[in-house]
């Protein structure tokens, strides 16, 4: 995995391998605890692979990753104001029905999971611990190769984009008034 | 960035960044509203009781399947006020392009060029300036009375001469293509970044 923490343009990649192997650590720690969703999640709330269980209706799981991200780096803030050396281990919202637990995987990848009030936060707690160190190795490995990238990116790409863009992006209104 | 190789998928952050009301969730509220259902998620918005944003605004943008792979634009706003200076830092991890939102009333000019230096503060730990970071500059709430000149804004807020647009958030104008541009310039970042690299192990 290639990272460059913060500000940064080519951040992350994620293969096939990689991601087939995430994501049967996901379904297993799904399927063990009876979990409503696991998502692992990026520092600015990507997801990079998701497993919902059954009884939850909705797919579109973005906003949910985004908070989860964000609550997580808010709480390593909050940390930081504390006077903490480290970060907290966890975040825990608490609801009458559903919970959501986040922990770190790496300084830049975060395990968020959606669990029944029901389950105890200590299985929880241990099963997602066992998933981290699962995890870990995997997102340590080296990415795809930057030839790789560049077919990805191409000029025929950024045409093609920009062509799909003003399909998708469009209210009717006359000239873009750029004034560059 | 966030490339997943096995789903062809390309994730790009970009950020609406400036001083408090100067009209970022009216951008993401624009385009949230005018975008076909089947290529947006759902908008969040964490905001006060007086409808001021306290941690960010949140919505993903596809645009549908490009040559086989399928980029996604996740868009955040930051808090404006000057009190959520460590959110604003925290909403920054791992942006790709930037789209700075200049208020164009005549006693904002301080504000916004405050903002925008303090956005430079977050980008310099990233390695990143103002000169080689992808970003562009939205005017917006050109249909106020006291709007400072386009000429004058230029001059104090534009000196690396990126991409600039007039814009009134609220009824839509300007906004899709500050987004375009914004867009255009992160892939074009990408791909230099790529040809760069390229030219070096060469």
């Amino acid at each position: 995995m290639n990272e460059n923490p913060g500000v940064g343009a080519l951040d992350t990649v994620l293969t096939t391998q990689q991601f087939d192997r995430i994501f049967s650590c996901l379904a297993d720690l799904a399927a063990k605890l009876r979990l409503m969703a696991v998502l692992l999640v990026d520092g600015s709330g990507r997801i990079l692979a998701q497993k919902i269980g059954e009884g939850w209706k909705d797919t579109r799981l973005e906003g949910l990753a985004a908070l989860a991200a964000g609550s997580y780096s808010a709480s390593n803030e909050i940390a930081r104001l504390l006077g903490e050396s480290a970060r907290f281990r966890m975040v825990l919202h608490e609801g009458e029905r559903r919970n959501l637990f986040v922990c770190s995987v790496t300084q830049d990848f975060h395990l968020a999971v959606v669990f029944e009030s029901g389950t105890a936060i200590g299985m929880i707690r241990l099963f997602t611990k066992r998933t981290v160190e699962q995890l870990v190795p995997v997102l340590s490995e080296r990415t795809a190769p930057d030839q790789d990238l560049g077919k990805m990116f191409d000029r025929n790409f950024e045409t093609l984009l920009g062509e799909e863009l003003d399909r998708s992006l469009t209210d009717g209104r006359p000239g873009d008034r750029d004034r560059s | 960035m966030f490339i997943h190789w096995a789903l062809k998928e390309i994730h790009l952050k970009i950020v609406y960044y400036g001083a408090g009301m100067s009209g970022k969730t009216e951008n993401l509220r624009y385009i949230h509203s005018r975008i076909d259902p089947a290529l947006k998620g759902d908008m969040v918005m964490l905001k006060t009781n007086e409808d001021r944003t306290i941690f960010f605004d949140f919505l993903q943008l596809e645009v549908g399947n490009i040559d086989g792979k399928k980029p996604k634009f996740n868009l955040y706003t930051v808090p404006g006020q000057i009190q959520y200076a460590q959110t604003r830092r925290v909403v920054l991890n791992g942006v790709d392009g930037i789209v700075f939102v200049a208020d164009s009333r005549k006693d904002m000019m301080d504000a916004n060029l405050e903002t925008l230096l303090d956005l430079e503060k977050h980008l310099i730990p990233g390695g990143k300036t103002l000169e080689n970071f992808p970003w562009v500059l939205q005017y917006n709430k050109r249909d106020l009375p006291d709007a400072e000149s386009i000429a004058e804004m230029e001059t104090k807020l534009n000196f690396f001469g990126v991409p600039s647009f007039e814009a009134v958030a609220t009824t839509g104008e300007g906004v899709f293509p500050t987004l375009k541009a914004v867009i255009k310039k992160v892939v074009g970042n990408v791909q230099s970044q790529l040809e760069g690299t390229q030219r070096m192990r060469a």
